[in-house]
């Protein structure tokens, strides 16, 4: 079932400490490369508005997505994700780190070179209503990326804004509708056509079908598998439907309070994930089949609830929920563990030094 | 039967539009009993935020062309705009669908959490309202805003008391939204697909925190959802909606052991799995609402669609005690009164395939 995609191209000890997280997957020329990205919000407090905390939104993250893949993006609510999406676009302007388009490093960009830049990078935004202008017909808002990077006549625009509606399952006339009469899920997809209007390269998926049943959620969820094969697209995209994110993605990332605990390829991670917080997000499906029973981990529920970000816990931010918290993991983070050849994930419990101390898990 | 907190009679909901008149909501009918939650599930466009705001009376836009609204046996298309004011704030409160358009973007939510707390409901503020006002605590209030926005598992919620929606995730302005609702223990809540940003544990215990709600105040509710899993979790009572009419409604339990309307049937073989991969979905979409078909309207996109179909309405008919169906692939009687006369004219098709092979009541693959 599983194919490890990369089983031959470094070489790895089970165990192994990794120093450099991006170099796990070895990506040669990859779209999209993060380095050590953060986003930090500063809290301010009293009348001379001093700096006093912040939220660490996203800390420290970095990973590389192939040209032409999907590389899917999960987490609890409030972990990271969007401001993650928003960074890599700079929609946000990042606090540190680096982010590679196709070979542009877009964090160094501005004015005229980073308007252009913007073209390839796309977002579909996860609350639909507030992203589409109400004063603006949805020809106008589809439009409006042609527009901006002057793409064909306003004849050749109207056909492809006609083109666009079609393919994701709207009718024409939706055209001169403004987005106060349109439906939840049917802004959802105007986002999406608005995204892919200008053929970008690269495109954060923000829970793009959250609003859609299951019935239009697969046509669209084609459509975008369509527009990749042909146009060699690249997704980040970002759900809270792990059947979905499955579905769709080559290689996933799961988020815990804006860090990596765990990433790698899909299949390896579903069938065999490594992290106790991986492991309860799986074991919390809800599976309609036996087959699918026999996806998910044994149950694994997690105490408490996601720490207050600005109060992450020292040594490892998952301790305070997990089960399988032993001495090591409340003084310092643990670094990422290369565990195979496909994966690496951010827990003791894959240090050889504690292999017998807390190895409760090892099957 | 009694005496239902809202009942819903033949309903019609028109807008015009710059291609003629949309007649997006046909002639639906819906009960909720107190201390019912009634779900109504169909696809993106299909009127649920249509039927529900009519409820509300939020689209001054909307031509109610036909039908009553009965909630406590009064009806609401008739009562004044304040009082339909007054009824909102105090007795029905709603989540809406959009939380960043729901939330005003320049207050705190601590501020509109208070807002609520203090005014909602109170179309015009009287003196001596003003002086109780005045002497409630605003610290008892805050803190009982606080203790709602933990239990809607909010993890820091202090610090989003005091933040601006903009400062939120996704997830997290709609658990906002939700709590706002429920501060003030409504008898009827209405919420519109509140689960979208969230993830299933989050969910779950959202709609637990519902429940118990449910229970403790005798709350009525009316959810509505793309998701069937979460109708399933949540509801006594399903409606299955497709193009503006509802084509079956059954306890939540009987529609899922025996779905008949080859609509719900379709919707249900879509769920993604984790094994086989995202299904295809129905093929086609919705049928244009300023010129609907004359028969059947989910007969375009049907598998067992006959020429009856295209020609003939299928009313809903009782197919079981409590299950009926708009479809003429079954028989059995008219489910609504205002249907009686026009039994005769009923073709059948039927009986379903599904049901022709085998007695199993799986799920037939197309
Ligand atoms: N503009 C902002 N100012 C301050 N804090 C912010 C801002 N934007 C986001 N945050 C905080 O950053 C954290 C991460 O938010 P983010 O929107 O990235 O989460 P998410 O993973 O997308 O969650 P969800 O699934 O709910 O959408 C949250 O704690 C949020 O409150
Ligand atoms: N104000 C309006 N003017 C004209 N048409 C409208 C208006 N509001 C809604 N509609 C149309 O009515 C139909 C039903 O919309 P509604 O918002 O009820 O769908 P929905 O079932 O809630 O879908 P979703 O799950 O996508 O939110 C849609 O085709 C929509 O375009
Ligand atoms: S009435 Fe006909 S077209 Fe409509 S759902 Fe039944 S079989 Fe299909
Ligand atoms: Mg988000
Ligand atoms: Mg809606």
């Amino acid at each position: 079932m599983s194919q490890p995609l990369h089983t031959d191209r470094f070489e790895y000890a089970p165990g192994d400490q990794i120093q450099d997280e991006i170099a796990v997957f070895d990506d040669k020329d990859p779209l999209l490369r993060v380095e050590n990205l953060s986003k930090h919000f500063p809290i301010y407090e009293g009348i001379i508005k001093r700096q006093v905390a912040a939220v660490r939104a996203v800390d420290d993250v970095s990973f590389t997505v192939p040209r032409g893949q999907t590389f899917g993006l999960v987490g609890e609510s409030g972990s990271g994700k969007t401001t993650l999406g928003r960074s890599i676009l700079r929609i946000t302007d990042p606090t540190h780190g680096t982010v590679e388009v196709d070979g542009t490093d877009v964090t160094s960009l501005s004015g005229g070179a980073l308007k252009k830049q913007r073209k390839d990078m796309q977002m579909v935004f996860q609350d639909p209503s507030s992203s589409l202008n109400p004063r603006k017909t949805i020809k106008q808002i589809i439009e409006t990326p042609m527009k901006i990077h002057d793409i064909g006549s306003a004849g050749e625009r109207a056909q492809r804004v006609e083109e666009l509606l079609e393919m994701v399952d709207l009718p024409r006339e939706f055209m001169y509708k403004y987005p106060s009469s349109l439906s939840g899920g049917q802004k959802q997809r105007v986002g999406i056509a608005r995204a892919v209007a200008v053929n970008p390269k690269l495109v954060v998926l923000d829970e793009p079908t959250s609003a859609l049943d299951v019935s239009v959620q697969a046509r669209v969820i084609e459509i975008l598998n369509d527009l990749q094969k042909r146009f060699d697209l690249t997704y980040i995209f970002i759900s809270h439907d792990l059947s979905l994110i499955k579905n769709v993605s080559d290689r996933i990332g799961v988020l815990y309070l804006g860090r990596f605990v765990e990433t790698g390829d899909v299949d390896s991670v579903f069938q065999d994930p490594q992290h106790p917080y991986t492991r309860a997000l799986l074991s919390a499906i809800p599976t309609v089949t036996d087959e699918d029973r026999q996806y998910k981990p044994p149950e694994l529920t997690l105490e408490g609830e996601i720490p207050d970000p600005r109060e992450k816990p020292t040594g490892c931010a998952f301790r305070s929920r997990c089960p399988e918290a032993f001495e090591p993991c409340a003084e310092e983070e643990p670094a990422m563990y290369q565990t195979d050849s496909t994966r690496c994930s951010r827990c003791y419990l894959h240090d050889e030094a504690y292999q017998d101390t807390g190895g409760s898990d090892d099957q | 039967m009694s005496n239902p907190l809202l009942e819903v009679k033949d309903l019609h909901v028109e807008f015009d539009t710059y291609d003629g008149t949309a007649q997006v909501i046909n002639g639906i009918d819906l009960i909720v009993e107190r201390g019912e939650t009634v779900a109504i599930v169909g696809e993106s466009g299909c009127g649920k935020s249509v039927t529900v705001k009519t409820i509300l009376g939020l689209l001054p836009e909307a031509d109610i062309s036909q039908g009553e609204i009965l909630y406590k046996g009064e009806n609401l298309l008739e009562l004044s705009d304040a009082k339909r004011h007054a009824r909102r704030g105090k007795e029905m409160s709603m989540i809406m669908q959009n939380p960043m358009s729901a939330i005003n973007p320049v207050f705190t939510v601590g501020e509109q959490m208070l807002d609520v707390l203090k005014w909602q409901g109170q179309h015009r503020v009287g003196i001596t309202d003003w002086v109780r006002d005045k002497f409630r605590s605003e610290a008892e209030l805050r803190e009982r805003a606080i203790d709602m926005l933990e239990q809607v598992d909010i993890s820091a919620p202090e610090r989003v008391f005091e933040s601006y929606p903009v400062e939120l995730s996704g997830g997290m302005r709609q658990r906002v939204l939700i709590a706002i609702a429920l501060l003030l223990e409504p008898d009827f809540l209405i919420a519109d697909e509140p689960g979208t940003a969230l993830d299933v544990t989050t969910e779950a215990n959202i709609l637990e925190l519902l429940d118990d709600i449910v229970e403790e105040h005798d709350t009525s509710v009316l959810y509505i959802t793309h998701d069937l899993g979460v109708a399933r979790e949540i509801s006594d009572q399903l409606n299955v909606m497709y193009a503006g009419e509802i084509v079956e409604t059954a306890p939540t339990e009987t529609l899922f052991e025996d779905p008949q309307h080859p609509y719900t049937r379709g919707l249900l073989e879509s769920i993604p799995q984790l094994s086989r991969g995202i299904g295809a979905g129905i093929p086609g979409k919705l049928p244009d609402y300023t010129d609907p078909p004359t028969g059947c309207r989910f007969a375009d996109r049907c598998p067992h669609a006959e020429t009856e179909c295209r020609e003939v309405v299928p009313h809903l008919r009782r197919t079981e005690p409590e299950h009926a169906a708009a479809c003429h692939l079954f028989e059995g009687d008219p489910h609504l009164d205002r249907h009686q006369d026009a039994v005769t004219e009923f073709p059948y098709i039927g009986p379903p395939p599904w049901q022709a092979d085998t007695d199993e009541t799986e799920v037939d693959v197309r």
